[in-house]
């Protein structure tokens, strides 16, 4: 585990009584990946992001995300952004509301928070319901107003637990071209995710998690080839193939 | 009958019974169903107990005085109605109305939380009731006014619950239809109290008469389940006409206000809201406040965020303004020793310190998971533990400080002396930072999972608050901690301790002054604990 990669995890466990929902896992991923983070439901995917926010401590093993150490939660937030599953915003306050609050907590200065929230609110189609209250706005809405907040700052890795949720095509397809983007001037994006053609188009490289453990890992190409099904062998191929046990293919 | 949809509305009260029961009870199951069980038969014993003897009192007199008993009726059916409708207001937030809609026809769901709020109500009332039926019925050596008391309180709680439902039900669907109602509707609940108040301050200064008042509610058809009550015992004084005209009263209004609920309960969920609440325009967050330009130069823009925003929510959701009556009911205790003992000079306006420190401290200090339920994991990953405590600290601290200088005011207009004025502002101002910390340290303690949506006043917008004891729980802890810190200053200023320092050598004046910067020294020592351990929660602070 060293200093230079965006993130790094060693033998990453955490247990809930008698349950291990991450089961030693290591993972090094370079700055500027794009890193497609996949599993069934269960898995332990949003254990293991909440572990590498700091939500959450490991019950064992140590990780490290744009150099600061998991278990420094203070340290952390500064290389960090994170979009959850259900963005995190006040129903009470508008868009920019919200995106200023955020921008004011980071230390950001005012001039490159207005800067920002309008370019990125225009990069999202959401410049004209900026002013409007959250309570009224769509799911897609939201989570666009999400995304903006976990990336408005232009931290060192960000974190999205299915970003493209509630979007309509239009929107997912900016998104995908945001976080590209994103991936460009250099941000590691660890993208979680059910929608494995977002996964298949992004991602640079790909890790499967199963029952707490990262069963394959590797660049989405690689893994497809691995596969010795067919010659049309898809990343979901691969995914239904290591997540599937041996009682449920004879079945 | 299968149109009355009995079995669905069944299923759906009991499956709402689950629902509440282990909402409320997350924790402690067990140590809680114990504790009703034991406290529902101690009261069911007494009540009893005392049924027997008022019985036994009845048989041998052979009379009752029905008169009194009928002044009883119609402020217990005032209070169930109240409870019924706070219950409905609570569940019907949560009925899942798309689920339902989409699965039963509105009337099952209608009847369900019928039957929900009246098995709330009973749960509580099954007990005493017993009790009394069968306490009386031995106390007058007849058995059948067991089952006329049974009856009589069971059709009483039936009617209750139906006025309680529907009358929620109404009050809500108004809000929901009316620009603006919903804010008014809010208004008069909170508030709805202080022309009673008033009232009863001019009744009492006026010295009216109120006999015709309770004359009067003899008359009311509630009164006549009295009547209904004692029908089993001949030769009472029970008006056997007014007893039949009760059970009359039953059939006629429960089926009416059953259909009224249907009515409402459809119409609330099948139509969208109209806007109720202004829902455009922005206030910003980063142009230069007041804030900013007070304390700009000392507290960082992060903290400096986090207290505007609170105060943005708060102008939007007054759960602060809200929790200040807990601060009242707290004070008033401590007050009691003064009241009943005498003070000096000081003491009002310590009391009036108090007040204001603690209100503005559980504003926008108490809470703080609830308040930012929402945003938690935002919060946890972006702003670092020591600004966010410092930020609402600060808030609470110059909420205070505001409010000091009306105490300033009064104190310098007062027998109270130029010194002792300033100590109490002072206090008042440490108050008020030391409450904010102790709140911020008990209120990070509490697991994100406890919490649940609850409906509020003044908004559209659900929000997050614990169930059942656990919220007053955190705010007795509050209370406890800050109130240790004023009782030095409480003590030193109340007659019997100062008197009493004076026959040992002490003088009082010394005593009622010196108590003053010794409280403000506790309080700052007790709020810098505080502030740390705050802030060891936050960075703590998991979100399983």
């Amino acid at each position: 585990m060293s200093d230079t990669h965006a993130i790094a995890t060693n033998e990453l466990t955490k247990e809930y009584l008698e349950t291990t929902a991450v089961d030693q896992l290591s993972l090094e991923i370079e700055p500027g990946a794009i890193y497609g983070f996949l599993g069934p439901n269960g898995a332990g995917k949003t254990t293991t992001i909440k572990m590498l926010t700091g939500l959450i401590r490991p019950t064992s093993g140590s990780g490290r995300v744009g150099g600061a150490s998991i278990t420094d939660r203070e340290a952390l937030i500064d290389h960090i952004g994170y979009l959850p599953e259900s963005p995190p915003i006040h129903e009470e306050l508008t868009a920019r509301e919200q995106l200023e609050y955020h921008g004011g907590l980071r230390g950001m200065e005012p001039r490159e928070i207005e800067e920002r929230i309008d370019s990125l609110l225009e990069r999202l189609d959401l410049a004209e319901d900026a002013d409007n209250r959250i309570v009224t706005y769509s799911k897609g809405m939201r989570q666009k107003t999400g995304l903006i907040q976990a990336i408005m700052h232009e931290p060192d890795v960000v974190f999205l637990d299915e970003p493209t949720s509630g979007l309509d095509p239009r929107a997912a397809r900016t998104v995908r071209a945001v976080i590209t983007e994103l991936a460009e001037s250099g941000t590691t994006v660890f993208l979680s995710t059910h929608l494995l053609p977002v996964i298949e188009h992004l991602a640079t490289e790909v890790g499967i998690l199963y029952e707490g453990e990262l069963v394959e890992a590797g660049a989405p190409k690689e893994l497809v080839e691995r596969m010795e099904t067919g010659e049309d062998s898809t990343l979901e191929d691969v995914f239904l193939d290591v997540t599937t046990t041996d009682e449920e293919r004879s079945e | 009958m299968r149109w009355l949809r009995i079995e669905e509305g069944v299923l759906i009260a009991r499956t709402e019974w689950r629902r509440s029961r282990r909402e409320s009870d997350s924790g402690n199951l067990w140590t809680g169903r114990r504790a009703f069980l034991v406290l529902a038969l101690a009261i069911s014993g007494v009540l009893g107990v005392s049924a027997h003897a008022v019985g036994t009192t009845i048989a041998s007199a052979q009379s009752i005085r029905v008169d009194e008993l009928e002044l009883i009726a119609p402020i217990a059916f005032v209070l169930l109605v109240w409870r019924c409708s706070e219950i409905t207001h609570r569940r019907f937030e949560r009925l899942d109305a798309d689920f339902l809609l989409t699965t039963v026809p509105a009337r099952a769901g209608a009847l369900g939380l019928l039957i929900f709020v009246f098995a709330r109500a009973a749960r509580y009332l099954v007990g005493p009731t017993v009790a009394v039926a069968v306490g009386t019925a031995i106390g007058l050596r007849s058995p059948l006014v067991a089952f006329t008391i049974t009856a009589a309180i069971a059709g009483l709680v039936a009617v209750a619950v139906c006025v309680g439902v529907v009358g929620r039900l109404a009050v809500g669907f108004v809000g929901q239809r009316l620009a603006r109602g919903g804010f008014y509707r809010d208004l008069f609940v909170v508030f709805g109290w202080l022309p009673f108040l008033v009232a009863w301050l001019v009744l009492q200064e006026t010295s009216l008469s109120l006999v015709p008042l309770f004359a009067s509610l003899e008359s009311v058809p509630i009164a006549w389940f009295v009547d209904l009550a004692f029908f089993g015992a001949t030769g009472l004084g029970a008006d056997s006409a007014r007893g039949v005209g009760a059970i009359g009263a039953v059939l006629v209004t429960v089926p009416a206000l059953a259909g009224a609920t249907t009515v409402l309960v459809r119409r609330t969920w099948e139509r969208e809201p109209d806007d109720s609440t202004p829902t455009h325009g922005s206030r910003s967050l980063v142009t230069p406040g007041r804030l900013e330009r007070l304390f700009g130069d000392y507290v960082s823009r992060p903290a400096l965020t986090v207290a505007r925003e609170r105060w943005l929510m708060e102008r939007r959701v007054p759960r602060g303004l809200l929790s200040m009556g807990y601060t009242f009911l707290c004070v008033f205790f401590l007050a009691l020793p003064a009241l009943i003992l005498g003070g000096s000079a000081n003491i009002p306006l310590l009391y009036f310190a108090l007040m204001v420190g603690l209100s503005a401290g559980i504003a926008f200090g108490s809470d703080p998971v609830g308040t930012e339920y929402r945003v938690m994991p935002m919060l946890l990953t972006t702003v670092p533990a020591r600004q966010f405590v410092t930020g609402l600290v600060l808030l609470s601290t110059v909420a205070g400080a505001v409010f000091a200088i009306l105490i300033a005011l009064v104190g310098f207009a007062s027998p109270v002396g130029v010194f002792e004025t300033i100590l109490i502002v002072i206090g008042t101002v440490a108050f008020s930072a030391c409450t904010a910390c102790v709140s911020l340290a008990v209120g990070m303690d509490v697991e994100r999972y406890e919490y649940v949506t609850v409906p509020f006043f003044f908004t559209d917008v659900p929000i997050y608050a614990e169930m059942g004891s656990k919220g007053f729980r955190r705010l007795g802890k509050i209370f406890g901690v800050v109130s240790l810190a004023a009782i030095p200053a409480l003590l030193g200023n109340i007659e019997p301790v100062y008197e009493w320092t004076a026959t040992v050598g002490i003088p009082a004046r010394f005593v009622q002054f010196i108590s003053i910067p010794l409280t403000i020294g506790l309080t700052i020592w007790i709020a810098m604990s505080a502030y740390q351990t705050a802030i060891e929660r936050y960075r703590a602070y998991q979100i399983r």
